[in-house]
């Protein structure tokens, strides 16, 4: 349910023509460029999907009187058509779900013809729910000269970890450690990679693009052997939202642990992780200001 | 011009003193404040006047004692800091820091060239878009705006300022810290964090070694000023406009959390580690805005704490992990995480030492011992904070740092920053641990000398302290180097002075005698032998014991340079003066100080300036006068004889001495013995020989007198015929006029009137000698005042020859006003002869004479002022000396009258009042006793009148 | 008004300080106006009367060596014209008639000198007479038994309390005169 209150503000008894509330919501997913032509075929599957379209009348034709006048709405969040459900707010760079909310003051007499229009976004979130006892499960890694793809030129070295979840709250930060057990040339940086993996289309076949949302270094320099460093990255809170698999489009999340090496070798290893929204330490609050 | 006739009239009437009545009191002013003292003892709210309780002297020696007793002074000091210190613990923390900064930043200089790397400076601020971001209205899209935005700065330009000088490199970071400022308040917020994060950033560089801590100073100067922004405006928003509803308040305060969470959600996206933590610490306070709970606190603290374990560069780390400290401080009153930290160093500890090892093969890029020094301000920063008023981990400190290999950086940390009492408790194992200690880049005297300084504010148990300080000595003992070793005894010295007997400290002047003088090693290090010398002094209890010890004045000769060791001298009598007992007689302490007092003597010459030798001797004279042998009067004088032998270049030593010989004659008491009489008469002899050596004329004149006085005194009548005779001839040798110690010439004319008068008055009561004739000094007088030139119309010799007429009158009468026991003088010695009183009216009748010629030649000179005046007070004399029934004496009367009445228009309309109130006065006094004479005045009066 | 009278120190020369029993009274803050009578000698003690009270009236004592001291000196005090005068320029030393005509000449209402070493009290021809004697107890080289003593003024309208300390033994003794300006 969405609670509001529309304010007007006149300087002076003004006519109107009937105001009018709008909700939507739409996900809108768009091909990576390099996949554009051979997707064209698909165009359909690509088309936004409505989530949400919501009407309501605040008031008939009539006049709004001098100074404040305010009119509360309350209007449900029900998505009525398939998917059946409302997924929550994202910002990628080929899938996002927008919601919005539309004030019209349709004003007929006004020469122009012009209507006045505010558009106000809001955020949907999901309940949180405990995570599964499952999810809880410490992920345990070890890199070393195996992972690299040139092992000729690599020097020997092994670092070990873990990562405490597999499956992780978007509000809470991805936390773990590693640890460098003996590395043959210096380590320039170790740093940690976020990435989003968005395929839009469904089964037939779909452009899969990864991106990267965030990267934070953990480690700088060359870290002493054998001492224990945490991983401890906050996740951006615009640029994720819990896993999303859908049959039209998936948002999926991955990490890259990179580790550099001041001869300008690197070595990556990837963990997929599933984000949900759960019950987090910090209570998150989203002001959603209807005006 | 013939003499004129004079007869002085016997005095015939008593001057009555009317005495008032005097009543023994309990009562008056100043005991009423004593009472109002005691009163306010017992009032516990007025402070300050319970601690004024007693005169001012004495509160100002006791002041004095304070400051030069280290230890009481450090006591009062730490239980004010802790008076303090509980309230506001956090408050006195960073104000310690920022004691720190500036000790710092004047501790680690470099001439090496720094470079800066920054888009801001010198970059107009193209990218102002304040203004766009402010018409956004949706929150997520101004978050996202401004991650574009600082996405934008990235690849922004950025500039590479090479090749600055250390001056240019603190300037430009003064300019950043400015344009953070300015861009906060101009709302260009994301500029302000950009700024922010490129001054962190650059904490990561350490090319310039030498200036890192000092770089670090100027980088987190900038971060706490953002840190405070931050901190400021969320606090103004959460506090709410003033009077808001409850409802809006929760609103507004709902909003500071957003916006707070915000700020770390921006924060915990910088990519690069070291400015993402820096960012994140300094903005730790705002914290408080999310959760009030200090576990929470906590956990971000050691959360921190782990991440921090990712910079790999153990100096740039160390500095981080100061930097939280120093934030964790004010917002909790947990040490863990201190600890914590500590644990994590000791961990990385031996990579320092891997690059000790590397920068001890390039000492051309930073020595060993250099670069270890750079971690000293963060080390002993965070260890003071974990030891704060805390015991509780430095057993545990001290104990992880005798496991570690190369302790001696963190042990010298431990020392500087450890409580002196801890210190003192474990000073044994301390030296243990110094005696074992062998880390490259830290020598043992670096580390001795924490020590030193420790147990000398605060000393081990009494019985620990003998083997402790031999103990400590060995060590100290075998540092080769002379520069360490003295660096050493320096601390160590005020221990030694303060805790144990003066055999010790003998024993250590004496070593420090030997040491010092191997290849002359004093000549460079003169400043630490008098900084050695002056804190035995200050710490031990008796400086009297000190000058007497077998190495003491051999210590003064590691003092070749003459211009120190006159200042070493300087020091020593000065903190005589101020602290020894009232009196000395001890000889070899009277030695010492002579040995002292003789190498200032001889310092002095042709060239040195006054105040030089004001100063000089004042301290000579201050020994001199507090040494004091009792009952033993010739051991005495015979001080001074050697005193006068040794001090020949100073004149005041010379008056301080001749006074001294002075006061030795009162208190001798020649009624009991011959032997005492002898005894006056060899000190008088002794200041008769002494004054002609002082140079100013004046002082040898009044100490002649005063010479003469005492003579006179103990019936030593040929010694005071002497002096007398002696100060008299010297009249004519004093200058017109002086330069005083102000540098301002004094006409010394009035001085000499009034120190004739005082001899004129000493003079009634000096007997004629049978050798001279009838008062011959004060024909004497009379007539070195005749031959003396004064400046032109001066009054002065007028006056001196009222003033003789005075004297004379005296002598006319009976019975002398007063007597000096034992003293036969004129009156009895003469019995009122005759031709003794025809002698003394011929006189009179001369100095008249001489005063007539006087006010005829001021008459000339156009003085009609002083003329008059002059006039009135011979008239004055006459109406009270003379026979008026001479008519000569009594035409004179008149005519003085008549020639100060012509002046009246100069004179004070007073004067002549004054003068008929002081005849009539006269008058009435001898009417009833003398009524003839009574009567020779009124008919003066009436001729007065009549004419 | 509290005026405090003193005089004839002779520090260091004669004695080493001011009686410790006569410092104890004197507490800073709480005297009006000092008047010195010569002798004060050297500045540390000038200093000190500074100390004391900011108004310091001093005349040149025949070992002063500050030259600049005046001979004499007139301070007004409520209805009260004070002269100042040390006292060694007098012949015969001491003489209430020598005084007497440096009162009239000043025109004072009380005259203050020194140079005796012996506290005096006396009214001569309607006038007041004030001598402090030494505070220091220095030694009069022409007389024995020289007692410490200084004197304070409590100066209220047209009365003056005298009040005389002296150092009696181990004791310090007070007495009060009272005079009455008419």
């Amino acid at each position: 349910m969405l609670v509001g209150c529309v304010q007007f503000h006149c300087p002076s008894e003004t006519k109107h023509d009937g105001i009018l509330l709008t909700l939507e919501g739409v996900v809108n997913l768009q091909l990576s460029s390099k996949t554009v032509g051979l997707f064209d075929a698909f165009y359909n599957s690509v088309k936004p999907i409505n989530l949400l379209q919501n009407s309501l009348e605040l008031s008939s034709p009539g006049k709004l009187s001098a100074g404040n006048s305010e009119f509360h709405f309350e209007l449900p969040l029900v998505c009525k058509k398939e998917p059946r459900k409302l997924y929550e707010t994202y910002h990628g760079v080929f899938i996002s779900i927008n919601y919005q909310l539309k004030c019209d003051v349709n004003v007929k007499r006004n020469f122009l013809g012009k209507s006045l229009q505010k558009v106000q976004q809001f955020c949907v979130q999901y309940k949180p729910a405990p995570l599964s006892e499952e999810a809880t499960r410490a992920v345990p890694f070890s890199l070393s000269m195996i992972n690299a793809k040139d092992r000729v030129t690599m020097p020997r070295f092994l670092i070990t970890g873990c990562l405490d979840r597999i499956e992780s709250c978007v509000t809470m930060p991805i936390t773990g450690s590693l640890t460098v057990q003996h590395t043959e040339a210096p380590i320039r940086s170790i740093e940690m990679q976020l990435v989003r993996v968005e395929t839009c289309g469904c089964d037939e076949g779909y452009s899969k693009d990864a991106t990267e949302v965030q990267t934070i270094q953990i480690v700088d320099g060359n870290v002493m052997p054998k001492l224990e460093i945490p991983i401890y990255m906050v996740l951006p809170r615009l640029f994720t939202c819990p896993t999303l698999l859908t049959k039209n489009f998936k948002i999926e999340f991955e990490l890259n642990l990179v580790v550099l090496f001041k001869e300008d070798h690197s070595v990556n290893e990837n963990f997929k992780i599933v984000l949900k929204r759960a019950t987090g330490p910090l209570p998150n609050k989203i002001t959603t200001a209807g005006r | 011009m013939a003499t004129l006739e004079w007869a002085c009239a016997p005095r015939c009437y008593e001057v009555t003193k009317n005495h008032l009545q005097r009543h023994a009191t309990q009562e008056h002013p100043l005991k009423q404040l004593a009472v109002s003292v005691m009163a306010a003892d017992n009032n516990p709210l007025s402070l300050a006047l319970a601690l004024e309780g007693t005169d001012p002297l004495s509160k100002f020696a006791r002041q004095e004692q304070e400051l030069n007793d280290p230890l009481t002074q450090m006591a009062s000091e730490f239980s004010l800091s802790s008076k303090r210190g509980i309230p506001s613990k956090s408050e006195d923390n960073t104000l310690n820091w920022s004691t720190r900064r500036l000790g710092i930043l004047n501790r680690f200089t470099t001439n090496e060239k720094l470079s800066l790397s920054t888009s801001f400076l010198c970059t107009s601020s193209t990218e102002g878009g304040g203004e766009n971001f402010k018409a956004q209205t949706v929150v997520a899209d101004k978050v996202k705006y401004r991650l574009e935005q600082l996405d934008n700065f990235d690849d922004g330009s950025m500039r590479h300022m090479m090749d600055l000088t250390q001056q240019e490199y603190i300037q430009r970071f003064d300019q950043l810290k400015q344009e953070l400022i300015q861009s906060w308040h101009n709302d260009q917020r994301v500029k302000a964090l950009k700024i922010a994060i490129q001054c962190a950033k650059m904490l990561s560089d350490t090319s310039v070694l030498h200036f890192y801590p000092s770089q670090y100073v100027l980088i987190t100067d900038i971060l706490d000023v953002f840190g405070k922004l931050v901190y400021e405006r969320l606090r103004v928003k959460a506090a709410g406009a003033p009077g808001a509803s409850a409802v809006v308040l929760q609103r507004e305060q709902d909003a500071a959390r957003d916006t707070c969470q915000n700020w770390f959600y921006k924060i915990a996206s910088i990519r690069e580690l070291l400015p993402r933590l820096y960012l994140e610490m300094a903005i730790f306070k705002c914290y408080e805005f999310l959760t009030a709970a200090q576990k929470e606190i906590k956990e971000l603290l050691s959360r921190l704490t782990g991440q921090l374990r990712g910079i790999a560069d153990p100096l740039v780390s160390i500095y981080a992990r100061c930097y939280l400290v120093r934030v964790g401080v004010p917002v909790t009153t947990s040490r863990t995480y201190i600890r914590d930290n500590f644990t994590d160093l000791f961990t990385i500890y031996p990579q320092i030492f891997r690059l000790v090892a590397r920068y001890n093969l390039h000492p051309e890029i930073i020595t060993a011992s250099a670069y270890l020094q750079l971690y000293a301000p963060a080390l002993d920063f965070m260890l003071q904070c974990l030891l704060h008023q805390s015991d509780l981990y430095a057993q545990e400190m001290l104990s992880e740092c005798k496991q570690l290999k190369n302790n001696g950086a963190v042990l010298l940390s431990i020392l500087n920053s450890s409580k002196g009492d801890f210190v003192a408790t474990h000073a044994q194992e301390f030296l243990e641990l110094i005696n074992q200690c062998d880390t490259p880049g830290i020598s043992k005297s670096q580390l001795l000398r924490p020590l030193g300084g420790c147990v000398s504010n605060c000393a081990p148990l009494q019985e620990q302290r003998v083997p402790f300080l031999n103990a400590a000595f060995q060590t100290i003992n075998t540092l080769t180097d002379p520069n360490e070793y003295i660096n050493c005894v320096e601390t160590w010295a005020p221990f030694v002075a303060q805790y144990f007997t003066i055999h010790e400290v003998n024993r250590l002047l004496g070593e420090l005698n030997s040491r010092m003088c191997l290849g002359k090693a004093y000549e460079k290090h003169y400043g630490q032998l008098q900084s050695i010398i002056t804190r035995i002094m200050q710490n031990y209890r008796s400086i009297e014991l000190l000058l007497i010890q077998p190495n003491f004045l051999p210590y003064l000769d590691l003092f070749h340079k003459e211009s120190v060791r006159v200042e070493v001298c300087k020091s020593i009598l000065n903190y005589y003066r101020q602290n020894s007992e009232e009196r000395t007689c001890d000889a070899v302490v009277t030695n010492a100080l002579m040995f002292l007092g003789k190498i200032l003597n001889d310092s002095v010459n042709a060239l040195s300036v006054e105040d030089e030798r004001r100063q000089i001797s004042q301290l000579i004279n201050g020994f001199i006068n507090k040494v004091h042998f009792g009952r033993d009067l010739e051991k005495q004088l015979s001080f001074y004889v050697e005193a006068r032998g040794t001090f020949s270049n100073l004149d005041a030593v010379y008056v301080t001495l001749v006074h001294a010989a002075c006061k030795l004659t009162m208190r001798s008491d020649y009624r009991q013995a011959t032997k005492s009489l002898g005894f006056v008469k060899a000190c008088i002899a002794y200041c008769f020989i002494t004054i002609p050596s002082i140079s100013s004329v004046q002082q040898k004149m009044d100490l002649y007198l005063l010479c003469g006085q005492l003579a006179l005194r103990h019936l030593c009548l040929g010694q005071a015929d002497a002096c007398f005779e002696a100060a008299l001839q010297l009249v004519n040798e004093l200058p017109a006029a002086s330069v005083d110690f102000e540098g301002k010439p004094r006409c010394l004319e009035r001085y000499l009137v009034a120190y004739l008068c005082n001899m004129l008055a000493t003079l009634i009561i000096v007997p004629d000698s049978p050798e001279q004739d009838v008062l011959y000094f004060l024909r004497l007088l009379l007539e070195i005042v005749g031959r003396r030139s004064f400046k032109s119309n001066s009054t002065a010799p007028t006056i001196i020859y009222l003033h003789a007429l005075d004297m004379l009158y005296v002598q006319s009468l009976e019975q002398f006003p007063y007597h000096v026991d034992g003293v036969i003088s004129n009156d009895s010695l003469y019995g009122h002869d005759a031709k003794f009183l025809a002698e003394v009216n011929r006189l009179c009748g001369q100095v008249v004479d001489s005063i007539l010629l006087q006010l005829k030649s001021l008459g000339a000179a156009q003085q009609q002022r002083a003329q008059a005046q002059l006039a009135m007070e011979l008239f004055l004399r006459i109406v009270r000396y003379a026979d008026l029934e001479m008519e000569p004496l009594c035409q004179l009367a008149v005519k003085l009258w008549l020639l100060a009445n012509k002046a009246q228009a100069q004179l004070d309309t007073e004067t002549i009042p004054q003068t008929l109130c002081s005849v009539e006065h006269f008058y009435k006094l001898i009417k009833d006793s003398s009524p003839t004479r009574a009567q020779t005045i009124a008919k003066l009066l009436l001729r007065m009148r009549d004419s | 008004m509290l005026v405090l009278v003193l005089g004839d120190l002779h520090i260091p020369h004669r004695c080493s300080s001011l009686p410790a029993k006569f410092k104890k009274l004197l507490v800073p803050g709480r005297i009006h106006h000092i008047l010195a009578t010569g002798n004060i000698c050297t500045k540390e003690s000038y200093d000190y009367l500074k100390s004391l009270a900011t108004d310091v009236h001093i005349v040149r004592g025949d070992f002063d060596e500050n030259l600049s001291y005046p001979e004499q000196k007139v301070v007004t005090v409520g209805q009260f014209r004070i002269g100042l005068c040390h006292g060694h320029q007098v012949v015969p030393r001491g003489d209430p008639e020598a005084l007497a005509l440096i009162q009239r000449q000043l025109d004072v209402d009380i005259l203050i000198t020194g140079h005796t070493y012996k506290f005096e009290a006396y009214e001569h021809g309607n006038k007041f007479y004030i001598n402090p004697g030494s505070a220091t107890g220095a030694f009069n080289p022409l007389d024995t038994n020289v007692v410490p003593s200084f004197v304070l003024m409590d100066i209220q309208s047209t009365t003056v309390v005298t009040y005389v300390y002296q150092l009696i033994g181990d004791e310090v003794k007070v007495e009060r005169i009272e005079y009455k300006k008419i």
